[in-house]
């Protein structure tokens, strides 16, 4: 098993801790001049997201996690899983819903995605950080009101939420943060 | 012609302000000895014996044998610090030294800490740690003294202990060591076997993070098991008459009355080999010179390392040891 010395830590690496997948966000190397060395590690769990901090004697070995990020292409939901399509190989993974979560509300058919793959297992979804939907369900627009800032909750295609100005109407094409779930404007045809 | 890739980092860690800065310390520092008539010494990088301390890894340097006889080539250590070749010259009536160099520990990676780092090291002859104390922070003020708003605080490591997490150093029990840190922090740690290192895990962790910026801390009489080159206490041989400085929660400056027990001191030097061995580390030959002048005579004395690169980091504000080195290793 392919396994990593704390002399080695650097962010982004990933390590199985307590059987679970982890990638280190920051390692800090602490040493008395005369005495034992440690590295305090950040680390976050890539299934859950849960930030976790442990330190070790230097120079221990910790077992590697076998995680890839993947940009790959997101197909269709089959009501169980979300399928992904690898764009030069064509080969397919489906993603659960523990694997997919929240992100469900970004993926748009055809859009280009990061899957996080844990022993080729999807494990985690990151969708493009500016998503382009159309506006399912909203109040009518008060046409002309682009001044006043007052916002209103519209339901796009994918069933994400979002605040949008007033002025926007079922059909509007508008463009969205994934990272802030902010609208950003309406999308130019 | 091969191009040079155009993002290849070829610019220092410290900016021009900072370089300055860090040449004027070292003009002040050898104003400091100077005036005080302590000679400045240049002991050799190389060593052909290691240092033995358990918790140290060498850099080598190899001298390739004549036209390629691999098996002839040479093979040095690089100093993890003067001390040893410092205590030679004192043995042979050098009087009061100092030293500026270049000092090399393996793997020793991090915001605070360098392989290839700048230490300062003297000797003062008939100074007790007391003495020694003074002169420090004599010299620690002169440098980077405007960061200091509060007088200097000495406290024993028993002392700094039961002040921050009510534990007697000394007599606690591992177990004992292992609740109090799982007390004290959210920190999740692999299983340590043996007690030196819950102590220094705790102090490292959580009782010199606690230590006040703004003042100088002395930390003095370490376990006798962390005596490392100094002498035990006459009146307490459980502890050690050493000390370590601390301006917050960095670690300046480590002194000690010196040893000069020759017969202790191979002792010490064969026990870290054995925990050495106990690591998996290599067991390395006794530097049997440096013994050798011990035998001799090393007169009574005291002696500190500084961490030059660390005080110009507290001197100029710094967070980052890369922010006061010209290159670093990744970029040297």
């Amino acid at each position: 098993m392919a396994s990593y010395s704390t002399n080695e830590f650097r962010g982004g690496l990933k390590l199985m801790i307590d059987g679970d997948p982890c990638s280190i966000i920051e390692n800090e190397f602490v040493k008395p001049g005369k005495g034992q060395a440690f590295n305090r590690v950040k680390l976050r769990n890539l299934k859950t997201g849960r930030v976790l901090e442990k330190t070790y004697k230097s120079g221990e070995s910790v077992e590697a996690a076998d995680v890839m990020d993947t940009d790959m292409q997101y197909l269709y939901n089959d009501g169980d899983a979300w399928h992904f399509m690898h764009p030069d190989t064509f080969e397919q993974v489906g993603a659960d819903k523990s694997a997919v979560g929240d992100t469900a509300q970004w993926l748009k058919e055809q859009d280009m995605c990061v899957v996080t793959l844990w022993n080729d297992v999807p494990i985690a979804i990151t969708p493009p950080n500016h998503v382009t939907l159309t506006i399912t369900e909203t109040d009518p627009g008060l046409r002309g009101d682009t001044a006043s800032g007052g916002t209103k909750p519209a339901t796009c295609e994918t069933g994400a939420v979002v605040k949008v100005p007033l002025f926007l109407e079922e059909g509007d094409v508008i463009k969205i943060d994934t990272r802030t779930g902010e609208y950003q404007g309406r999308a130019k045809d | 012609m091969d191009s040079t890739p155009s993002n290849l980092n070829w610019r220092p860690g410290a900016d021009v302000d900072t370089l300055k800065s860090r040449a004027r310390l070292l003009e002040q520092i050898r104003r400091f000895f100077a005036d005080r008539s302590v000679l400045e010494v240049d002991t050799p990088i190389l060593s052909q014996a290691g240092s033995t301390e358990a918790h140290l890894e060498h850099f080598t340097a190899m001298e390739p044998g004549v036209s390629g006889a691999s098996d002839r080539a040479q093979h040095y250590f690089l100093n993890t610090s003067a001390e040893l070749a410092m205590k030679r010259l004192l043995a042979a009536d050098s009087g009061d030294i100092y030293q500026i160099s270049k000092v090399f520990r393996a793997f020793e990676r991090g915001t605070r800490h360098h392989p290839e780092f700048t230490m300062l090291e003297w000797y003062r002859l008939g100074f007790d740690l007391n003495a020694l104390m003074d002169e420090v922070e004599q010299l620690l003020v002169t440098v980077a003294g405007s960061r200091l708003t509060h007088a200097r605080v000495i406290k024993t490591y028993s002392q700094v202990f039961n002040d921050a997490v009510q534990l007697d150093p000394l007599s606690a029990s591992v177990e004992q060591l292992q609740n109090c840190f799982k007390q004290h922090s959210s920190n999740d740690v692999l299983t340590l076997d043996d007690k030196q290192a819950w102590l220094d895990l705790i102090m490292s962790h959580v009782i010199e993070p606690g230590f006040n910026p703004d003042q100088l801390t002395f930390v003095t009489h370490y376990p006798a098991e962390q005596a490392s080159l100094a002498r035990l206490s006459k009146s307490n041989p459980e502890v050690a008459e050493r000390f370590e400085v601390f301006a917050g929660g960095l670690e300046l400056a480590n002194g000690f009355h010196e040893l000069c027990d020759v017969g202790q001191q191979r002792q010490r030097m064969q026990t870290e080999n054995n925990l050495r061995q106990q690591q998996r580390k290599s067991e390395l030959k006794l530097d049997e010179r440096f013994l050798a002048a011990l035998e001799q005579g090393l007169p009574d004395c005291s002696g500190v390392a500084i961490g030059f690169d660390r005080v110009c980091m507290w001197g100029l504000g710094k967070q980052k040891i890369d922010e006061v080195m010209s290159f670093t290793i990744e970029t040297c």
